[in-house]
């Protein structure tokens, strides 16, 4: 074999063995370095945390919806899943100490366009590119790469379940019992004109 | 005098009805369920799943107790697809109960391919009646005029055509194709103890029982006091004696240390095709020293319920989802004049719309905002989707054996190996021509379907225990009794001999009324 092909093989070898041992290290070590939702256990939310959770709905949705199903939600997680409470009470205390610094009031109490600038952070984080970048949030914000993935994500998720169903013309939504009177569903055939 | 015992193996569809004849006429049952309980009605799971978004782990088992290998072209995930749990997969299936064609039993002699059965669909027949008396199934055969003959109605009416339905139906009879109702065990009028459909729409997880539930019999049976039920319990072997018969089995609660024997009059296993192969290969290992022998097919003939679905786009508003029940469907296509060079085909072609997270638009809803998740939603009700849903055929392609990996107990997981044949793409062939005749008879603007290697198998899987009139053809008889073992029996989707375009679910619990029936007068 020439050297110039020995160092061809050798080379690519050598790529190969770094991707294979890199690749899942990588990986791993990203897996320590997000955080986590940690193991407090369940419990009722309070008045002020729900409030907070609500308000932030409002604040995620660009339409009229129910909060009391989006209530409903944050109480069953809080009181059944580990970790819940504590993360929505963290997320009030997050949001109402930047409320207080924008705009001098509490989460709940600022307008809309608060809130939501407030809010943009989860979709920050999650849209954050580069491997400084993500380091830099992952070690920075910490609490919002959380609040992203568990109450802004389930919020539009729920959504999605919900309300926009009645928003696309549905009386009701899927997971209600709507009745077989929608085998005739007179309620939608203006919208379905042929 | 001592009860006669029954012990059976699998708490699904197949294994609850035969322990709820049995213990009706007095036999003593012991049901062995290697997953978890789940609730009946799944009222606390339809909270879980469908109005707070959780996939509760508890009903899944760990990976040390269920992880089936595959091998070969399937492309879904076929360990995922069973439910091993109390109810098995019939906690979350779709409740669809057609009866197979009549030829569907004689695919070689009528069309020359596959195997027949060893039964016809005559014989067969009342035990139809009598699987969806017990089901309580709604449905016509009215409206459709593919329908084999029957001698009873169906125990309550059917589920009706809607709007949008009706209004396809119109333009496909212009075109010379029949839409109609879909037969289902869904109560349509309560029923027995089940109330009638309120329409939830999240009928995977109907919380009020409405769709038929294996948990609702075996809840009544455990009541009476003649039926035992051992969840996350392993069967590990079954135990014969010289004499050719088998006389217990041996089990292990999951989390306990040590086997146990339990003995038996009569052995049913009715754990799916999978499971009940590899029992029944688990069974012959030479290392155990009462091996049982099943001759040459066991595990072999697997048959997966090929289906591939696509969707039209229309001009105006559509309905999607306005009903949970299943409606439109079409078996005009399901004994073609091509078949046997190619299998038949059912089609579905109704509202039915899955508000689970896996479907468009609410597939990554969470990433989007709310404006573009109201868009996605009013672009979606001009969609409809069709399934497809297709005959295959047995190969030696398609297996099931042992796998080079074991559970916590030591004993080797199933490994499967499916490749798709020549037969299942020419399949596929006669199925974008019918999908072409609907997109035509209902003037799609845009039409899109599933390309071949997508196909899924619908969670039936069939054959690995085929019925046949000998060891050499099969591996049960006509009743589903082992040859050559009299007091072992195998019954589900796993001793069908072809595997048929429909829903299998109600033959399979025909043959098990027709087993129950077989061992009570048999006095076995």
């Amino acid at each position: 074999m020439q050297r110039r092909d020995f160092l061809k093989i050798a080379a690519v070898a050598t790529g190969s063995a770094v991707i294979c041992v890199t690749w899942p290290l990588r990986s791993l070590v990203w897996r320590l370095i997000l955080p986590v939702l940690q193991e407090a256990p369940p419990g009722q939310l309070g008045q002020q945390t729900l409030q907070s959770l609500l308000a932030a709905t409002e604040a995620l949705i660009d339409y009229p919806v129910e909060l009391n199903h989006y209530a409903d939600f944050f109480r069953w997680r809080a009181e059944h899943l580990p970790g819940h409470k504590a993360l929505y009470d963290r997320f009030a205390t997050v949001v109402d100490g930047a409320a207080r610094r924008l705009d001098g009031c509490a989460f709940v109490a600022c307008n809309k366009g608060t809130r939501q600038r407030i809010l943009t952070m989860a979709f920050k984080v999650r849209h954050v590119q580069g491997r400084v970048s993500r380091l830099r949030v992952a070690i920075l914000e910490r609490d919002w790469l959380l609040f992203d993935q568990y109450v802004v994500r389930p919020t539009m998720s729920l959504f999605a379940r919900t309300d926009v169903w009645r928003l696309v013309g549905y009386p009701a939504w899927p997971g209600t019992p709507r009745g077989l009177n929608y085998l005739r569903k007179t309620a939608l055939r203006g919208e379905a004109a042929r | 005098m001592s009860k006669r015992t029954v012990a059976v193996v699998g708490s699904g569809i197949v294994g609850t009805a035969m322990a709820y004849l049995l213990t009706r006429n007095g036999y003593q049952v012991d049901i062995f369920e290697k997953g978890p309980g789940y609730p009946y009605p799944p009222s606390t799971r339809f909270q879980e799943e469908i109005l707070y978004g959780y996939e509760n782990p508890a009903y899944r088992l760990q990976p040390d107790l269920q992880n089936l290998t595959v091998s070969g072209d399937y492309p879904g995930d076929l360990d995922k697809e069973r439910a091993l749990r109390v109810g098995g997969t019939a906690t979350h299936w779709g409740a669809e109960t057609p009866r197979m064609h009549p030829g569907d039993f004689a695919t070689r002699s009528r069309y020359g391919f596959g195997d027949d059965w060893a039964l016809t669909y005559d014989d067969l027949e009342p035990y139809y009646c009598e699987a969806e008396r017990l089901l309580g199934v709604s449905g016509t055969d009215a409206d459709n005029p593919f329908a084999p003959r029957r001698s009873r109605p169906y125990p309550l009416p059917p589920f009706e055509l809607t709007d949008d339905d009706r209004f396809f139906a119109e333009r496909l009879h212009e075109h010379g194709i029949v839409l109609h109702t879909t037969p289902q065990a869904r109560t349509r009028h309560p029923y027995e103890q089940r109330p009638a459909c309120m329409n939830f729409g999240a009928c995977e997880v109907c919380p009020i029982g409405a769709r038929y539930h294996p948990n609702y019999h075996l809840g009544q049976i455990v009541a009476t006091g003649l039926c035992r039920l051992h969840a996350n319990t392993s069967v590990r072997r079954l135990i014969a004696d010289k004499a050719g018969r088998v006389r217990g089995l041996v089990y292990q609660p999951n989390d306990a240390l040590k086997e146990r024997e339990l003995g038996a009059n009569v052995i049913i296993v009715a754990a799916g095709a999978i499971e009940s192969a590899r029992l029944l290969l688990l069974s012959s290992l030479d290392r155990h020293s009462d091996g049982i022998q099943f001759g040459p097919h066991l595990g072999q003939n697997l048959m997966l319920h090929h289906a591939w679905y696509g969707r039209f786009r229309y001009k105006d508003a559509l309905s999607p989802k306005s009903l949970g029940p299943q409606t439109g469907t079409s078996h005009q296509f399901l004994d073609p004049p091509g078949r046997g060079r190619h299998g038949g085909i059912k089609v579905n072609f109704s509202d039915d719309f899955s508000v689970s997270q896996n479907n468009p638009p609410i597939e990554n809803a969470e990433e989007a905002t709310s404006t573009e998740i109201v868009e996605r939603f009013r672009e979606m009700r001009h969609w409809r989707t069709i399934g497809l849903q297709g005959e295959t055929t047995p190969s030696p392609r398609k297996f099931v054996t042992l796998s080079q990996l074991h559970d916590r107990f030591g004993d080797p997981f199933a490994h499967v190996h499916y490749e798709s044949t020549e037969f299942d793409h020419e399949t596929y062939r006669f199925a974008r021509q019918v999908f072409g005749k609907f997109a035509a008879g209902t003037n799609a603007q845009h039409k899109e379907l599933q390309r071949f290697e997508y196909y899924l198998s619908n969670a039936h899987h069939m054959g690995t225990c085929r019925m046949g009139p000998d060891l050499r053809d099969g591996v049960v008889d006509r009743f589903g009794r082992v040859h050559g073992t009299p007091n072992l029996f195998v019954i589900g989707g796993s001793c069908f001999a072809s595997s048929g375009a429909l829903q299998p679910t109600l033959t399979m619990v025909a043959l098990a009324v027709r087993s129950s029936v077989h061992i009570i007068h048999q006095a076995l």
